[in-house]
């Protein structure tokens, strides 16, 4: 178990290092050179730019820029934005917050609706399963931007129920104005949750030992509880697991539809600018994020599976 | 318990007739056909030129001239669907044919080899998988500036490690079949068993891990367009048109988001059912 853990961990970080090097060798290779920004395309003097370069320490090798970087993100500071000559840090505080409230309420959505129309889907066959079969099958060729364009032109123009563009201020009055994004960021996921859950709960349900236990006379409610749902969740935490930590990058599209002022307009926004300490911080931070979530999902199995804490290292 | 399996066992086993593609996965074939021959005959198709700007004609509804109406820039809106269905379907096609090559070299080699090959293309296939598709697409655009090249390059990248891991452990499976050692025994050479064994057993599931590929990568194109960071306007493209659509659906003019946004969930949808169909087939014919 504590070599599982240990295993899990060096791989964590082992993987946020080598990410960390990549975003950083990705943008300085980048032909676009920030100064250029900077300057706003004026004529200035070689001296003025040379202070720029030095200011903003283009003029260090590459490995030094580096380590400088990466000591600096270890201790919280992310760089410096050239467009906002601001912290990034600050720049993405209050952003990531209402990027975190959209993920997390996707994931409520796609992990309860998901779960519970597969569940209804695979317990009663019929016209209710052929129902929610078709509709994972719609959901799942939906991309959130679709989701999302149609409903603001039915939420934005015909009914007025939620807000369809804007942050809003305090939790409750945000959550509101998330409800839509969050469903349009929850749809197609949920359908492959839906799916996944129906697949792995029919499969128990044909066991033998699912059928012994049948046939000695155990109430369905328990057998149901305790041997078809508990196992058939096992599939569906991997799955549910990589989707949520995929919300991360996906929730970049949906802030973009609904004009959320969140990590990824920003993201987007900056490279548009070619603001590349922010791109870089805000790539750096989606990536530890995903990375960080699948390996608490890795971390749980031996949780929901205790075959997994007596050997398995996979 | 013992004598229950072994009965089983013994029992012949009913061969499992092969139910096609049935009527479901024939449409979906025909919608991909149909979509592929609008893309290759677009621009004799098209009524008028997509690009052609009048402001008079903005956001008109159907009429004899304008089948599905013009834009707020006043283009033919079925001009701009049939030609967009170029872009829209190459971006995910080349995608699919560059990531699938790549993958399924990178996967039987390194099932073939094993040992420290194996392993450090293993280590480098998770690390891979670190970076989220949409996002590796937005870095590489940071980069290499936006466009249908550098979004389709990130997408190779994004998706080598899915088709990968998948051809992979299959690869592993048939490299310990009796056949294998057999041809081995015989004096065959590992890159003919590679090629003429292993890859034309493992077809079925490369197609049907293709097909799905071709729908994700549809969704992950379009994403990285629909962001302005794709394929660039006024270039006519079903992810563009969805994102420059979005203004005038608030002046109640949804028709060219939706139009766009209908044909790429076709499409994708086609691509999904097919691909589960050749996958339930696949799995199928090694059980």
């Amino acid at each position: 178990m504590i070599r599982f853990l240990l295993g899990r961990l060096v791989g964590l970080l082992l993987t946020l290092w080598i990410s960390s090097f990549v975003v950083f060798a990705a943008l300085y290779l980048a032909p676009g050179d920030p100064i250029s920004f900077l300057t706003g395309g004026r004529e200035v003097s070689p001296l003025t730019l040379a202070e720029l370069r030095h200011q903003y320490q283009l003029d260090q090798p590459f490995l030094v820029r580096y380590a400088d970087w990466l000591g600096g993100v270890l201790h919280g500071h992310l760089g410096q934005s050239i467009v906002a000559h601001q912290d990034v840090s600050t720049l993405i505080g209050a952003r990531a917050q209402t990027s975190a409230l959209l993920v997390g309420y996707a994931a409520v959505l796609i992990i309860l609706g998901g779960i519970a129309a597969g569940t209804i889907a695979a317990l009663f066959k019929g016209p209710l399963d052929s129902g929610i079969t078709l509709g994972t099958t719609v959901g799942l060729a939906l991309p959130s931007f679709v989701t999302a364009i149609a409903l603001i032109s039915v939420f934005a123009v015909d009914v007025r129920w939620f807000p369809v563009f804007g942050d809003g201020s305090g939790l409750l009055d945000r959550l509101w104005h998330l409800t839509l994004p969050a469903i349009a960021l929850a749809v197609s996921s949920s359908a492959l949750i839906a799916r996944i859950t129906r697949g792995a709960l029919r499969e128990e349900l044909g066991r033998e030992h699912v059928e012994t236990a049948r046939s000695r006379g155990i109430p369905r409610r328990k057998i149901l509880r305790r041997h078809v749902l508990r196992n058939g969740m096992i599939p569906v935490t991997t799955v549910a697991g990589i989707t949520v930590a995929g919300l991360v990058a996906g929730s970049v599209v949906v802030e973009r539809a609904f004009n959320l002022n969140g990590l990824g307009s920003f993201l987007v926004q900056s490279v548009a600018a070619n603001d590349f300490p922010a791109v870089q911080a805000v790539v750096l931070l989606m990536v530890a994020v995903f990375v960080i979530l699948s390996t608490v999902v890795d971390l749980l199995y031996p949780l929901i599976d205790p075959r997994m804490a007596r050997g398995g290292t996979q | 318990m013992t004598t229950l399996t072994l009965r089983r066992r013994a029992l012949p086993r009913v061969a499992r007739t092969d139910p096609g593609l049935g009527p479901v996965g024939w449409t979906a074939i025909g919608v991909i056909a149909l979509l592929a021959l609008i893309a290759v005959l677009a621009p004799w198709l098209a009524p008028h030129d997509p690009n052609n700007i009048s402001l008079l004609d903005a956001n008109l509804g159907s009429s004899g001239d304008h089948l599905l109406g013009t834009d707020a820039s006043g283009r033919d809106l079925l001009s701009r669907l049939l030609v967009g269905a170029r872009s829209s379907l190459i971006g995910p096609l080349l995608v699919v044919v560059l990531a699938t090559a790549l993958g399924l070299t990178v996967a039987i080699v390194s099932a073939w080899l094993g040992g420290w090959v194996d392993a450090v293309v293993s280590r480098i296939l998770d690390i891979l998988f670190a970076f989220p598709g949409v996002l590796l697409a937005v870095l590489v655009v940071a980069v290499f500036r936006a466009g249908l090249g550098a979004a389709v390059a990130a997408l190779v990248i994004a998706y080598i490690p899915y088709i990968a891991r998948t051809v992979r452990s299959a690869a592993l499976r048939e490299k310990s079949q009796p056949y294998i050692t057999a041809l081995t025994i015989q004096g065959v050479g590992a890159p003919a068993i590679c090629v003429r064994h292993i890859l034309a057993n493992l077809m079925p599931l490369i197609v049907a891990q293709s097909t799905l590929t071709f729908g994700y990568a549809m969704v992950d194109l379009a994403a990285v367009s629909f962001l302005g960071l794709g394929v660039q306007p006024p270039t006519a493209d079903w992810g563009v048109m969805v994102s420059t659509g979005q203004p005038s659906i608030l002046n109640g003019y949804p028709q060219e988001s939706l139009y766009a946004s209908a044909l790429i969930v076709l499409a994708v949808g086609a691509f999904n059912i097919l691909g589960d169909r050749f996958t339930e087939r696949s799995q199928r014919s090694t059980r």
